[in-house]
């Protein structure tokens, strides 16, 4: 159907694998900071989601070729394990791919027709089922793709060796959070200041603090990519990012000591993620131009709300899910008039 | 730099190898047989002036005219073969009479009226000249020419628009024709400022004909009426809306024209028409066509006949029918030629020869993403996925609010969606539906009005029974001079029938009720 004669014609299956391509230099740095077991883990997901996809198109009997080619349940499976901290069991990650694929897209009709984000449904679930796990990350990685670092990974994974013992035996001085969210976060509670904190954390260990603000920029180097090929639309992204400075700036100058400054907002967690690779499903998200940037601004504002107030590290996935909750008022409320007609 | 005219929406397309023999026209000699339609239709009065087996000359007018359409002329001299009613391929559900004329290859014209200092004469029968001659709109409209040019003189017009922008990006049949006479669309254009007494004249070219542009303006110098417009290159410039709205940024309200808002749209070889049905007397008999062939980007640029079969014109240009797919039209708005006798039409652009591929690539079809790639492209602000979401469930009401009516089939939609729906005959398949409920409201308004007015006439009897209850006996019921208004209006006092008969109803309930409680 697309002529050759214009300019960016993109398939389906051609966009999910732009996509996939971008997320490579995430998968990279996480691989560097965390060791091999995020390789193995993408891997479990990307198998266990299309595993479900096969049976669950061999029960509603549609054409399993043509669907599995699509690569959006590889997509799914990519984000989910980019999002998910990196030592969960098997059966954890069976448990999310399952609600990812099964109940937030195909109960509600397949591609195309599924209100909320699959792989922050799956998220999500985790989150709330299995929070000590959800909230706990390894330290950073020291010897780099050994062997000993491959069988740590693989007996976490798969024979689920304690947490506590791992953790204790191989890296004594654990900074249990890699997002120093919700230590910060911690600390503010009892009005501690921030600013003696940043220092202690850089004195002791720069590279443990920095690492989850190279993973976002390596997400932003992905974001780029997708800009530059016109894959996504600017609009999402800086609509969501300006709401977040905003709103973070507007704070910071009040309560300078124990609140989050803006540049901890935009390079933790999965902000720049959340920008460029999951609030930009085109499935979920408002069609119109304006629509996109309200949707964009409403995002970054839960972000923010959910960030300080919430008892919640990140708040990205239940704001995304909030976000496609009002996506069909948004799309209701501001439609576009005709040609040659009054705005009524 | 010149200021650059703009729209939202369109697309970019490649740009084409150049070729030196591009501008050339070829000239093409006459067929055997020469195949005219002429519309056909109860309502109109089209009527025919030949019969069989009589004799025509080449630009003897074959039918009397009706406003809406125009007299057809005969191309050749020769023999009227037969006249039948038949279907020709792009409308299969509509027939024409068709006339097969067989040449004799002498082209012996009939005397041509040549009109020297054409301002001698009066604009209105200037119009009755181009009326009779038979130029309509080459650009694909088909709209009479002459009725434009009298709606331009009733409501006042300030502007006349050259529109040289072509409808699809690879045909080049109208920068053939400026290229190659331009002096003589020059003229045209001072013609029609005498006829409708424009005050400017804007000529619009897209950007990427330079030569053109300078050359043009080199002769523009001297004269004050001209200006030259450069459009940017995207695909759907050549619309009469959308070109009005990149020059103006207004939009033409719905139902209406563009001369309405005071602007006159002519089409570059409406005007070369014009001229030389004016100065040189002839009539519209032949036109520029241009071939395009997909499969080395080539052009080919013809002087052809109207009426001249298709197949011939290949034959003559020694291209494959059997290894070929032939189509009317440009890149996107083609359609599939199944008769190949079929002949060359007034409205007709561009021919299209594609390979013949028997395995047509498998395009699988997706469902909907909703990435929203069709509404930034769209150029008349429409929202396809909703369209197409609306028009698959059969929700006709919600189409309507969408605006569906306003959707001009340019088929960009269609092209760059990345599941590969095919969203323009979904939309085709609508507007049908559409139609029909307006015409069933129609109907149902009317019945309904009927059915007041039957109502009206009913009540009106009943209140003139209680009215002459009293003198009941002494009316006669059979006079129809009851049911007359004249005489109703004389001694019916609304308000008072009316208190009437409620206090009847009361009265017929309250004997009802004592009736029940004796029973009781």
């Amino acid at each position: 159907m697309n002529l050759p004669y214009i300019y960016n014609t993109y398939n389906v299956k051609k966009i999910m694998f732009f996509v996939l391509i971008a997320s490579i230099p995430a998968i990279l740095t996480e691989c560097y900071f965390f060791g091999l077991v995020i390789l193995i883990q993408t891997f479990l997901f990307v198998m266990f989601s299309l595993l479900f996809e096969i049976i669950i198109l061999k029960i509603r009997k549609k054409n399993i070729k043509n669907n599995l080619l699509d690569n959006s349940s590889i997509l799914t499976g990519v984000l989910l394990s980019l999002s998910v901290p990196s030592t969960l069991t098997w059966w954890m990650i069976m448990f999310s791919s399952f609600f990812a694929i099964i109940v937030a897209k195909h109960l509600y009709g397949g591609l195309g027709q599924n209100i909320f984000n699959p792989a922050m449904i799956g998220y999500a679930a985790l989150l709330i089922s299995f929070p000590l796990y959800m909230s706990s990350w390894h330290k950073e990685n020291t010897n780099f793709f050994s062997l000993n670092d491959l069988k740590i990974s693989i007996n976490s994974i798969f024979f689920q060796t304690s947490k506590s013992d791992l953790f204790l035996k191989n890296y004594p001085d654990s900074f249990t959070e890699a997002t120093p969210l919700n230590n910060t976060k911690n600390k503010s509670r009892i009005f501690y200041n921030i600013d003696s904190l940043y220092t202690k954390l850089k004195n002791k260990k720069q590279n443990n603090f920095s690492s989850w603000n190279y993973i976002n920029v390596s997400f932003l180097l992905g974001g780029v990519f997708l800009l530059y090929k016109k894959i996504i639309c600017w609009r999402i992204p800086f609509s969501f990012l300006f709401a977040l400075v905003i709103f973070s700036i507007f704070d910071y100058f009040f309560l300078t000591n124990f609140i989050f400054s803006p540049f901890l907002h935009l390079f933790s967690g999965g902000t720049m993620m959340c920008a460029f690779f999951i609030a930009t499903d085109p499935v979920t998200t408002s069609y119109s131009n304006i629509g996109k940037i309200v949707f964009g601004l409403i995002i970054g504002f839960l972000v923010y709300v959910l960030r300080i107030y919430s008892d919640y590290p990140d708040g990205v996935a239940f704001s995304v899910l909030f976000g496609n909750m009002l996506v069909p008022l948004i799309d209701d409320c501001l439609k576009s008039s005709g040609y040659g007609r009054k705005k009524t | 730099m010149k200021k650059k005219y703009n729209f939202s929406g369109g697309i970019k397309c490649l740009s084409i190898k150049e070729e030196l023999d591009k501008y050339i026209i070829y000239h093409i000699p006459n067929p055997n047989k020469f195949y005219m339609y002429i519309q056909h239709n109860t309502f109109k009065n089209n009527m025919l002036r030949v019969r069989i087996n009589q004799k025509v000359l080449c630009g003897e007018p074959l039918t009397f005219g009706d406003k809406s359409s125009v007299p057809i002329h005969s191309p050749t001299s020769g023999w009227i073969k037969s006249i039948e009613l038949d279907s020709h391929s792009i409308s299969s559900k509509k027939k024409y009479i068709k006339i097969t004329i067989v040449s004799d290859y002498l082209n012996q014209w009939i005397r041509l009226k040549k009109i020297n200092d054409y301002k001698l004469y009066s604009p209105k029968s200037l119009i009755k000249i181009i009326y009779q001659l038979g130029v309509v709109g080459l650009g694909g409209a088909h709209f009479s020419s002459s009725e434009k040019l009298i709606l331009g003189i009733n409501s006042k017009v300030h502007t006349l628009v050259v529109n040289a922008v072509e409808s699809d990006p690879y045909i080049t049949a109208d920068y053939c024709l400026m290229t190659n006479c331009l002096s003589e669309i020059f003229i045209g254009c001072e013609i029609i400022t005498w006829i409708s007494k424009v005050t400017n004249i804007l000529i619009v070219i897209q950007e990427d004909k330079i030569e053109l542009i300078s050359k043009i303006q080199s002769l523009i110098k001297n004269k004050k009426l001209f200006k030259v417009c450069i459009l940017k290159k995207k695909y759907p410039g050549g619309s009469s809306k959308i070109i009005i709205k990149s020059l103006t940024g207004k939009d033409i309200p719905y139902g209406k024209h563009s001369i309405d808002i005071g602007y006159l749209i002519f089409n570059v070889s409406t005007i070369y028409a014009i001229k030389k049905a004016i100065i040189n007397g002839k009539p519209l008999i032949q036109r520029i066509v241009s071939l395009y062939n997909h499969r080395n980007h080539s052009f080919k640029n013809v002087l052809i006949k109207i009426g001249t079969p298709i197949n011939f014109l290949l034959n003559f240009l020694k291209i494959n029918n059997s290894s070929n797919d032939i189509y009317i039209g440009g890149l996107f708005m083609k359609y599939l030629l199944m008769n190949l006798n079929q002949p060359i039409l007034k409205d007709t652009n561009c021919i299209s020869i594609t390979k013949h591929t028997r395995n047509v690539k498998k395009n699988i079809n997706y469902e909907c993403i909703n990435c929203g790639y069709c509404v930034q492209v769209c150029p008349v602000n429409l929202l396809p996925q909703k369209l197409y979401l609306y028009s698959k469930n059969n929700n006709h009401e919600k189409t309507k609010e969408s605006f569906i009516m306003d959707c001009i089939e340019c088929n960009i939609c269609e092209q760059i969606c990345p599941s590969n729906i095919p969203l323009v005959t979904y939309f085709k398949h609508e507007k049908f539906i559409q139609n029909q409920i307006d015409k069933e409201n129609k109907k149902k308004k009317e019945f309904f009005y009927r059915f007041q007015l039957r109502e009206k006439r009913i009540l009106n009897q009943k209140k003139s029974f209680y009215q002459n209850k009293n003198d009941f006996n002494n009316t006669d019921l059979t006079n129809t001079n009851i049911l007359n208004k004249k005489t109703n209006k004389n001694f019916i006092n609304q308000k008072q029938i009316d208190k009437n008969i409620r206090k009847e109803i009361l009265r017929s309930s309250i004997e009802r009720a004592k009736l029940k409680n004796k029973n009781l």
